[in-house]
């Protein structure tokens, strides 16, 4: 039947035109592309976290830098924008901006080879974590990972990466030796030191919006095992557990990384029975050395008598499930500031906003340990080279019900009270409120707006931050 | 609470656990010793004492026991991870002067060998070889591998291993129960070889062989039999073989497979979950073919039609019917259409009655050929019934369509079985032919339906290990359960050692969201030079490959090419057989058409030299167009 003219016109063009634009897709990367519509759709274009719900004009799921290519090219020509994904645990500052994107996911680039006489490592653009660590681990090396083994190695090592070696061995974008990449005109280019150094040094840490990064080589670590565990508390014992800690981290060496949590632990299954459905204060720990040096630099804080103690030596491996992170697909809500120290004044005002009686309803809220390497300029030169402050706080939460401006609402008044010690940059991995210019310093900043100018001047790439001008 | 969710010891092979299907580190060998020795006695306390022999052996350190004590409680966080220093004895608990594990009888492999093969000696002989054969598929190696030698794991080592050839030998002894002599001979011969001295293992094969209607093959393994007994022991065999013998001289009816009702109703009542190379989902179709092939044995003849869209495992189902014929000594003739040549008169026919019916297809009137066709069959299946099968019917040539309607309609009272199979949604070129045979009532159709969510858990454990929920939900969801997408992605996934947990959902999403034939033309690029130029020699040779011609056109050491198509077949692209063939045409087109052009031209130049030089040759590749 035919359909009158006048009919036609009445078409709102705002939902018909990103989908026709995207039908140049079709098709490509082995037939791997989910138009609106499509059974698949749904669920390939949903992030790890899903509080993010957005509906890029494509989901495309290339498995090597000639689909990637054609991919970026077709896109180009159609005239809609590429958005790199892995599994998307920072997708957040990505709302509100895919509608005339391509979300391009990685998560087919599987490739992976651990060199055991180099100690280096090469991935694909959708490995995880958790392969380099199992891989790695057999050969008796280890990697600069993220705490949680389910994250994505590249995108977290473009964003810096901040590992339980970190204070040793400094942020994994350090260690980048290698990157590929699929350019904005769709070529394909090798970044090392001596080739495309200007890539190779935005992706020390330049966190994204050059290319689409397809493979990373980096350098691993000879550690087999570590002493490794966690210490848990009541939180009723927040304040004088986090003061200690704060002043024994001062004095901790740079083979030790700790994390302190106020742990307000959900009642589920997956989670160890001692924990669930409990209120405390976790303090978490991986060690380079043996077990009678790991023993010694404890017993600070095991005189502080915690309810849970589960350090021991154990292969480098096992550190990947040290936080209990959930695997599964989740909603969460993530900030951070990276504070100067943690003087008594900062833990009681702390305690105050995020402990018992604060009201607040925050999963955790976190301190990292950071210093050591992470303070000192990188040997190798990158975007990011050292995270400017002593500890980074972060605050997590789950929508509880509550919706998610309340949960916003909580954390920010849980950061703003350690405003006196707040540092003015901030590590973006883990702050997705932040403005993109507080991730580097100026003349950093300024340089990687020049490398994207230069490389992708139309502006082709979804950057991973909201940049002033993006 | 319960601490060993999912927990299970292996040592049947090196000593390993694993939890939900990962792998639990034990430690160095020292500490993993603790542990054998307490599985070693399974549900007896062990005294300390002995615990500190198995890991010293008779020179102990002087603190042993406070030695002993932080292997135990290393052993005990990896095995419980989840439960606090407190709650840590629920795998390794403690009882008066010693340990004990406690852990269910499922949960160490040994144990549940054990089980099995007890269990097995009073089922069916149906379900006694899917037990039987499962239970063997437990060993990665020789049992305690990592602890060979130590005297306290020698005895345990002792009886694992003959308890495994005793399983081995029952194994076989059942399937020769079921009718499956031919079949059986070759793992028997294997078994005589592993250990001559068992006389069980030479009895069995000289059934084997007699039921084969080898009679002299037969003969002449109880003369080897008798040799190695003389020569190693000095014996004459025992009273088994010696009757045995008299049994096969005399040609006794003794020997005969057993065809009582009984043993048949068994096999067709108790369907075999899995046959032995993991077809899954498939129970009722396997008992449609089972009782087709029995029936035939009877002279009963048929006409089967397994019909489904492709990948859905309709040749997989055509060679079981080969298989079960084999088993049931029927002789079986294939053919497979394609769609290149469609456009040649006869060519199903030809492949599967070969120069034999040279004359008939000579003659000028087309009814003359039919007739003529209809008589050679039935002069074939007067000496013993006959199966004809033929694939992808869809593809054939009219001509060879017209008869297999033209025959099917004259079965009645010939023993013959004609099993087709036809893929859906695709162009038929006779339509009307295969629409009636679709229709007649004398025809059967099987539809074969796509695998269950169970049956992807059983294929994601078989490939890459126990999978998370999440992960087996997005494969069945990723390939509709049919079951040529599955095994290629399960192989993609494998290949790139991908672990089954709910962190790599999305590479299942990625990989499994290609189409099929994208999915295998990618990893053949990720595999050596030399398996993709091998596979596409087989590409361009269609069904005249074999490892000869395929030498020839790729231009490779023939032991490389013979690597390359182990590389090919174990990748389930290369069927495992001769001739060559891919898994599926759709894996073949796509092989074909991904191959670079100038390697394209130059396989082609081959080729045609080839045919040139070979077209001399009767009944070969030549009189292709």
């Amino acid at each position: 039947m035919l359909v009158p003219d006048r009919e036609v016109v009445t078409v709102p063009e705002s939902t018909s035109l990103p989908t026709a634009d995207a039908e140049a897709l079709r098709g490509l990367a082995g037939g791997a592309v989910h138009l609106p519509g499509d059974p698949l759709y749904d669920e390939a274009r949903m992030p790890w976290n899903l509080q993010v719900d957005e509906r890029p004009a494509a989901v495309a799921y290339p498995a090597d830098p000639q689909e990637v290519s054609r991919i970026v090219r077709a896109a180009a020509a159609s005239g809609l924008r590429v958005a790199p994904q892995g599994t998307g645990h920072g997708a957040p500052p990505l709302a509100g901006r895919l509608g005339d994107a391509v979300l391009l996911r990685t998560s087919a680039m599987t490739g992976l080879q651990v060199d055991v006489a180099s100690r280096t490592a090469r991935v694909g653009a959708g490995v995880l974590w958790g392969d380099v660590i199992t891989r790695a681990g057999r050969v008796g090396l280890a990697a600069r990972h993220t705490s949680s083994p389910g994250v994505g190695v590249v995108g977290s090592s473009l964003g810096g990466g901040v590992s339980w070696y970190a204070r040793q061995h400094g942020l994994q974008c350090s260690a980048i030796t290698a990157a590929e990449l699929v350019l904005a005109d769709g070529t394909c280019v090798r970044a090392t030191e001596t080739e495309n150094s200007d890539l190779l040094w935005a992706a020390r840490g330049g966190s994204g919006g050059f290319g689409v990064v397809t493979s990373l080589e980096f350098d691993l670590l000879p550690i087999r095992t570590v002493h490794a565990g966690m210490l848990g508390w009541d939180w009723r014992h927040a304040r004088s557990v986090l003061t200690a800690w704060g002043e024994w981290a001062a004095d901790a060496p740079e083979a030790v990384t700790s994390v302190a949590r106020i742990f307000q632990v959900p009642d589920v299954d997956a989670l160890p029975a001692q924990l669930r459905g409990r209120q405390l204060v976790l303090l978490d720990a991986v060690m380079e050395g043996d077990e009678e040096t790991g023993a010694r630099t404890l017993a600070p804080l095991r005189a502080l008598r915690p309810e849970i103690d589960t350090f021991a030596q154990v292969p480098a491996t096992d550190i990947a499930h040290l936080q209990l992170d959930p695997q599964e697909p989740t909603a969460v809500h993530a900030n951070s500031v990276l504070v100067h120290g943690l003087p008594a004044d900062a833990v009681d005002a702390l305690v105050a906003s995020a402990g018992p009686g604060s009201g607040s309803e925050l999963l955790f809220v976190e301190l990292r340990h950071l210093g050591g390497a992470l303070a000192r300029p990188a040997p190798r030169s990158g975007a990011m080279d050292h995270l400017d402050g002593s500890f980074l706080v972060l605050g997590v939460g789950l929508d509880v019900g509550t919706g998610w401006s309340a949960v916003r609402e909580d954390a920010t008044r849980v950061l703003d009270s350690l405003a006196p010690w707040t540092s003015s940059a901030a590590y973006l991995s883990m702050a997705y409120e932040a403005a993109a210019r507080r991730g580097w310093s100026a003349a950093s900043y300024d340089r990687l707006l020049r490398i994207r100018r230069s490389v992708d001047p139309n502006g082709l790439f979804v950057a991973p931050q909201r940049a002033a001008d993006d | 609470m319960d601490g060993d969710q999912g927990l299970q010891l292996h040592v049947l092979g090196e000593l390993t656990a694993t939890r939900d299907g990962a792998v639990v580190d034990l430690g160095g060998r020292r500490q993993r010793a603790v542990l054998a020795g307490l599985v070693l006695l399974r549900d007896q306390v062990v005294p300390a004492d002995r615990l500190v022999h198995c890991v010293w052996g008779d020179r102990p350190p002087a603190d042993a026991s406070g030695a002993l004590q932080a292997y135990l409680s290393h052993l005990r966080r990896r095995l419980q991870p989840d439960a606090t220093a407190r709650h840590r004895d629920g795998v390794i608990a403690r009882a008066g002067p010693g340990y004990v594990l406690r852990l269910p009888p499922d949960a160490v492999d040994a144990w549940a060998f054990e089980t099995a093969v007890e269990s097995a000696a009073g089922q069916a002989p149906g379900e006694a070889v899917c037990t039987l054969d499962t239970a063997l598929r437990m060993w990665r190696g020789p049992a305690y591998a990592d602890y060979a030698g130590e005297a306290w794991a020698e005895a345990e080592i002792a009886r694992l291993t003959e308890l495994r050839e005793v399983a081995r030998e029952s194994l076989l002894r059942t399937r020769l129960e079921l009718g499956e002599a031919q079949l059986v001979i070759g793992d028997l011969e294997a078994l005589v070889k592993d250990d001559p001295l068992r006389e069980e293992r030479w009895r069995l094969l000289t059934v084997a062989l007699y039921r084969a209607h080898r009679q002299a093959a037969a003969l002449e393994a109880l003369r080897r039999a008798r040799t190695v007994l003389a020569d190693e022991l000095g014996v004459d065999p025992g009273p088994a073989l010696r009757s045995l013998e008299a049994e096969v001289l005399a040609q006794s009816p003794h020997l005969d497979a057993p065809t009582s009702s009984a043993a048949r109703d068994a096999t067709r009542l108790v369907p075999r979950p899995r046959t032995p190379d993991g077809l899954v989902d498939r129970e009722r179709e396997l008992a449609v073919l089972r009782t087709a092939i029995d029936e035939l044995g009877d002279g009963v003849s048929g006409c089967l039609l397994i019909e489904g869209p492709a990948g859905i495992g309709k040749t997989r189902l055509l060679e079981e019917v080969r298989r079960l014929a084999a088993g049931a000594d029927v002789p079986v003739r294939s053919a497979r259409s394609s769609a290149l040549e469609h456009d040649f008169d006869f060519g199903v026919v030809r492949q599967l009655f070969g120069a034999e019916v040279d004359d008939v297809l000579r003659r000028e009137e087309r009814f003359a050929v039919l007739r003529g066709l209809c008589e050679v069959t039935t002069n074939l299946a007067e000496t013993a019934p006959l199966v004809l099968c033929v694939d992808d019917i869809q593809w054939s040539d009219e001509p060879s369509l017209q008869f297999l309607a033209y025959l099917v309609k004259r079965l009645d009272g010939l023993p013959v079985l004609v099993v087709l199979a036809m893929r859906t949604g695709e162009p038929h070129h006779a339509d009307n032919l295969l629409t009636w045979l679709a229709g007649d009532e004398s025809v059967s159709v099987l539809r074969p339906a796509p695998l269950s969510e169970e049956a992807t858990a059983l294929l994601v454990t078989d490939r890459l290990g126990r999978g998370a929920d999440t992960f087996v939900a997005a494969c069945h969801r990723m390939t509709s359960g049919n079951p040529l997408l599955l095994r290629q992605l399960l192989r993609a996934l494998a290949d790139e050692g991908v672990p089954p947990d709910t962190a790599h959902v999305d590479t299942v999403r990625a990989v499994g969201s290609r189409a099929v034939t994208s999915l295998v033309t990618l990893r053949l690029r990720r595999m050596p030079a030399t398996v993709a130029t091998v596979a596409h020699a087989v590409a361009v040779l269609g069904p005249d490959a074999d490892l000869m011609s395929v030498t020839d056109l790729a231009q490779r050491p023939e032991e490389d090419v013979a690597a390359a198509i182990d590389v090919l077949t174990r990748s389930e692209i290369l069927l495992d057989r001769q001739p060559l063939d891919f898994v599926n045409p759709l894996v073949r087109d796509a092989i074909h058409a991904d191959i670079p052009a100038g390697e394209r031209a130059l396989l082609h130049q081959r080729m045609s030299r080839r045919l040139k030089s070979s077209s001399s040759l009767p009944g070969h590749a030549g009189a292709r167009p």
